[in-house]
């Protein structure tokens, strides 16, 4: 060779950089619509991830209050509860019922009158219409039970004047509500001149002058009965408070999740003009190179749960492209060509940050499921590096450990499923994911 | 009449920073500006015109994709250059087959000399020397314009190929000798270069 490699490369490259350094060509009108047709679509995408985050958000933000107010409220709420087996079967079980209520030393005790000119009002019939409530045996009527009975009033009044509450009545099969003073720490406090109750009823003028009618087990139910303030009658508490209670509704709670994940895939091929793919392989076997994970935290209030996610899913999947090149095989007696490919391999980690609504539920009922747990939810996730949009859909069964009064540890095998299609940007595959894993979740509980 | 003019950008500053903010007026803009010397860029990398189109289409969707991330404006054509050469690189890796690289170099004149080949191109026709690198082989094209024409070393070569240092110089050598032996024939033929 008469002129050196570096001579030639030089000539060579300075001739070919004069020839194209200014070197234009006219792009066509159909290029110009995909770029900005893809533009547009690229851009409604992002907009509408940006709407649907930004609406999240804003959910998020509105439900906040609701949480604390609701959550607040909880303290509000008194429980008025009335033994379950004292079945008021006339003046003899009242007697029973009434000293339950007498232990307790009260400036402003509930004075019962022995008067009959009472009876009509409404107030003074309060408890005992509470005791109806309750009855699961077949009890008077209030209404011949005032009647019959000389005079039994029982006002439950309660040292605090801050917490107000109304004790709905019947009366004339119309309601009415009578303000009685409540109380967060002394439920009932009550000062009971037993001596002053004359429970002895008159047979003969309960036999002449009044009907006696039974009453439904849930008077109140049966007449539209609907309380200013939620008046529930505990049945359990009642023996522990002296028949009051404050009834514990489950408040604001807190929730952490670590969840393993294996992730299989459904993988659609589609063929892109003059390639052709083949010998596409998704590997199935578990290791823990391609465990993805995924932390939840959230807040829960009752049965819901709304939840941020942030996780790693780790696709891979090998192909080849076919190539010009044909092998001749033989298959036992037959020769076949077989077209050789050149193969690639993708692993990609997505990661992905999300909401989510979940829908909790346990089975509390003694049996062999018992604080076994199911939620079932689903969730908006968002592909960082492809800035894709996800919706799974997500199912977690399980067994509830308690830990403490407040916090409990759920562990069970997890399930999501994605309901959208993610598109590979080199390859164009479709990729529609699953994942199975192991959720361990904590549940803390404010009370 | 136009009652609604569209947005100026006096500089490409202010373009940039319209595509940046998705603006649809910068968009189109930056599009006209660009289109003729990126559509040549990709040309020369494809194999045939209707190639080059779909690389440059892939290449534009990337750059108005990408332009946010661009810090320093001022380098604005080189970063759009570079984002069409590895959209030209990323296609051929992805749909290249695997091709008969070795190619008969049996009437290679290795008397030629360099200034032989200089003059010879500048004497050439735009298109022919564009006809010769595209019937070139996809990974020789990819390299001959990497190396002759953008100006990249070999080290930055093995890089974006993903391969190493001595796979990338052999490479060119067999592919410069390729193009060497096209242009005297086609000197020796048409210009009455002495071989």
């Amino acid at each position: 060779m008469k002129s050196p490699d570096k001579d030639i490369d030089r000539a060579l490259q300075a001739a070919l950089k004069r020839k194209f350094d200014d070197f234009e060509a006219e792009a066509t009108k159909a290029s110009e619509d995909a770029i900005f047709s893809k533009q547009r679509a690229s851009y409604w995408q992002s907009t509408r991830g940006r709407i649907l985050a930004a609406a999240g958000l804003v959910i998020f933000l509105f439900s906040l209050p609701f949480l604390y107010f609701s959550f607040s409220d909880v303290k509000d709420i008194v429980a008025v509860s009335i033994p379950k087996n004292d079945s008021f079967n006339g003046p003899t079980k009242l007697q029973k019922a009434v000293p339950a209520l007498d232990s307790q030393e009260n400036d402003t005790a509930l004075i019962i009158e022995n008067k009959r000119s009472q009876l009509l009002n409404p107030v003074n019939r309060t408890v005992k219409l509470q005791a109806a409530a309750k009855m699961e045996k077949p009890a008077l009527s209030v209404k011949s039970l005032t009647k019959a009975v000389e005079t039994t009033q029982v006002i439950n009044s309660y040292k605090s004047s801050k917490d107000r509450f109304f004790v709905p009545d019947k009366h004339d099969e119309k309601e009415i509500s009578t303000p009685v003073q409540t109380s967060q720490d002394n439920l009932i406090s009550s000062n009971f001149d037993r001596e002053k109750i004359n429970l002895s009823v008159d047979k003969k003028i309960l036999a002449e002058d009044y009907d006696l009618k039974m009453i439904q087990k849930k008077p109140y139910l049966a007449n539209n009965f609907k309380p200013v303030f939620n008046i529930q009658f505990d049945l359990h508490t009642t023996r522990n408070l002296n028949g009051v209670a404050y009834d514990k509704k489950k408040g604001l709670g807190f929730i952490f999740n670590i969840t393993p994940l294996n992730t299989v895939q459904v993988l659609t091929v589609k063929g892109l003009p003059g390639i052709t793919y083949q010998n596409v392989n998704v590997p199935s076997e578990i290791s823990l190179n391609r465990l993805g994970y995924k932390f939840t935290a959230g807040l829960a209030k009752g049965a819901f749960q709304f939840i941020f996610s942030y996780g790693q899913l780790n696709q891979s999947f090998n192909y080849e492209i076919a190539s010009d090149e044909f092998v001749l095989n033989q298959d036992t007696k037959n020769y076949t060509f077989v077209q050789k490919g050149v193969q690639y391999r993708q692993d990609n980690k997505l990661k992905f940050v999300g909401l989510g609504l979940k829908r909790h539920g346990i089975i509390k009922n003694e049996s062999v499921f018992q604080n076994y747990f199911g939620d079932v939810g689903v969730e908006f996730s968002r592909e960082l590096k492809t800035n894709t949009n996800v919706l799974w859909g997500n199912l977690a069964l399980g067994k509830q450990v308690v830990l403490s009064k407040n916090a409990q540890l759920n562990i069970g095998p997890y399930l999501e499923y994605s309901f959208t299609k993610m598109v590979n940007p080199d390859t164009k595959f479709q990729n529609q994911p699953y994942q199975i894993g192991l959720s361990i979740g904590l549940r803390y509980l404010k009370r | 009449m136009k009652f609604f003019r569209g947005k100026k950008y006096g500089t490409l500053n202010e373009l940039v920073i319209g595509c940046q903010k998705l603006e649809a007026s910068a968009q189109t803009e930056f599009y006209k500006k660009y289109k003729s010397k990126l559509i040549g860029v990709c040309i020369r990398y494809a194999k045939t015109h209707a190639e080059g189109e779909d690389i440059f289409q892939e290449a534009f969707i990337k750059v108005f994709k990408n332009i946010a991330e661009v810090r320093d404006i001022e380098s604005i054509d080189s970063w759009v250059k570079s984002v069409v050469i590895r959209t030209a690189i990323n296609y051929y890796n992805r749909t290249t087959r695997q091709q008969l690289m070795h190619v008969d170099l049996d009437n290679f004149d290795p008397n030629f000399q360099s200034q032989d080949y200089e003059s010879l191109i500048d004497k050439m026709d735009t298109a022919a020397i564009l006809n010769i690198i595209s019937e070139l082989p996809d990974g020789y094209r990819v390299i001959v314009n990497l190396h002759l024409i953008d100006g990249y070393t070999h080290t930055e070569i093995a890089t974006m190929l993903s391969i190493a240092d001595s796979t990338a110089r052999s490479q060119y050598h067999r592919a410069r000798n390729i193009l060497m032996k096209k242009l005297q024939e086609i000197g020796i033929n048409r210009y009455e270069i002495p071989g």
